[in-house]
């Protein structure tokens, strides 16, 4: 079953908002991902792109392997496995309402980072959810503020999920927190902003904030990637570092952001 | 196509493929550094994959795109786990073997196939895209065969 009528995802659930649709959307693309909706509400979203809540419990180590799989061998159904993990006493309501809220938002973040294609829509599948779950509009607006923050902060969100940071040279000074000590320990010039995140059990926006703020105080730095397949890349132009006016922030859209023409931006440099 | 590995397990054949190789005189170096770009382009093409071990079948050290793991270790397991995968499909009747995947609590390691003298160790994170994993690796297996079909001839 496709929907014939909206024109992209952000107006698709808009629509299943509206409709209370309860049931999975799978979104074609790179990464692409599933989004599972309860009554019109985002509950989850699974993604290659970022963790999911599942991952963020057990790679922090809130919740241990064992007590995991106890816990959903004791509960087949999915969508009720957070009230099993509270009942268990593994982990605290609000914090899981935290953490499985958090991971919806990440989830759609890491998703309008790549090219998302086609969409299929179909009955409920038992998901791990968030309750009651996202509405949609204030998830594509939390998703459009993301991506200008970054933008804002050090350049195209898409460039900055394909980086491989190093440890800096620059001398750390002071003690170092422990969220960035333990980004530190994982940063080794192959791990991206989202190998970090499942690494961690973290958010995969998160991360990519603290990557920005160590590569200011000097203990990351990078190289934007080339361009992908040799061929230029179509995303903004925006020298990394440099801060952009507060322009319109880009629509968590479909497609790459056209090119951003910027003065004196050819390669000599000559008027 | 004729005899497709050489006779002795300890010939010079893997060896010489080996980064490690004690010969810096070496003339293999360049087919080693393609065949790490190959691995390398597929970490690069799927998200979550985070390491490869490419071995012989019988368990010796070609290439590596590693990083945590101990690659030789790795591709020992390897040629004991394809052998031992193969088996139990044939055991069940399910049809020739594909490619073994291993589940586990924070990832996945898979075990494929490369030709019939080389085997591919891929490890992935927990979010490891396996649809596009199973969308790329056909052309990976095929691009790492055609650069060791070479060996045949040395």
């Amino acid at each position: 079953m496709r929907a014939p009528h909206p024109r992209n995802l952000p107006a698709l659930l808009v629509r299943l908002h509206e409709d209370e649709f309860s049931g999975t959307v799978r979104v074609a693309g790179t990464p692409g991902g599933t989004l599972h909706l309860r009554d019109g509400l985002v509950g989850a979203v699974e993604t290659p792109g970022a963790p999911t809540a599942a991952s963020v419990l057990l790679a922090s180590g809130r919740i241990g392997d064992d007590d995991w799989l106890a816990a959903c061998a004791a509960q087949r159904d999915e969508d009720l496995l957070g009230e099993r993990l509270v009942a268990d006493g593994l982990v605290g309501a609000a914090e899981l309402e935290v953490v499985c809220t958090a991971v919806v938002f990440d989830g759609a973040f890491a998703m309008s980072l790549g090219a998302l294609g086609n969409w299929e829509l179909s009955d409920r599948e038992p998901g791990f959810v968030a309750r009651p779950g996202v509405e949609p509009r204030q998830l594509t607006d939390e998703t459009t503020r993301r991506i200008a923050r970054l933008g804002s902060l050090w350049g195209p969100a898409s460039d900055l999920a394909r980086v491989r940071p190093v440890p800096g040279t620059g001398v750390v000074e002071g003690p170092l927190s422990r969220r960035h000590e333990d980004i530190l320990n994982q940063v080794n010039g192959r791990r991206t902003a989202r190998d970090i995140a499942f690494a961690l059990g973290r958010g995969l926006y998160a991360v990519m904030l603290d990557l920005i703020r160590m590569r200011t105080l000097g203990f990351l730095r990078w190289e934007v990637p080339g361009a992908l397949d040799g061929r230029p890349s179509t995303a903004a132009r925006v020298t990394p570092g440099r801060t952009t006016a507060p322009g319109p922030p880009p629509a968590p859209s479909r497609t790459e952001p056209l090119p951003r023409r910027v003065p004196r931006g050819g390669e000599k440099g000559g008027k | 196509m004729g005899p497709l590995s050489p006779p002795s397990p300890l010939s010079e054949n893997p060896e010489s493929l080996d980064p490690e190789s004690p010969d810096p005189e070496s003339p293999e170096p360049p087919r080693s550094s393609q065949l790490t770009d190959i691995l390398t382009s597929l970490r690069d093409r799927v998200m979550g994959v985070s390491e490869s071990v490419l071995s012989t079948v019988d368990g010796l050290l070609v290439v590596a795109d590693a990083d945590t793991v101990h690659p030789e270790s790795v591709a020992a397991l390897a040629a004991a786990t394809l052998g031992v995968s193969r088996r139990i499909a044939e055991q069940a009747k399910v049809g020739a073997l594909r490619e073994v995947v291993a589940r586990c609590g924070s990832g996945y390691v898979i075990v494929l196939a490369v030709g019939e003298r080389a085997l591919l160790t891929v490890m992935g994170d927990d979010g490891l895209d396996l649809a596009a994993f199973q969308r790329e690796s056909p052309a990976t297996v095929d691009e790492l065969t055609k650069v060791l079909a070479a060996d045949v001839a040395h």
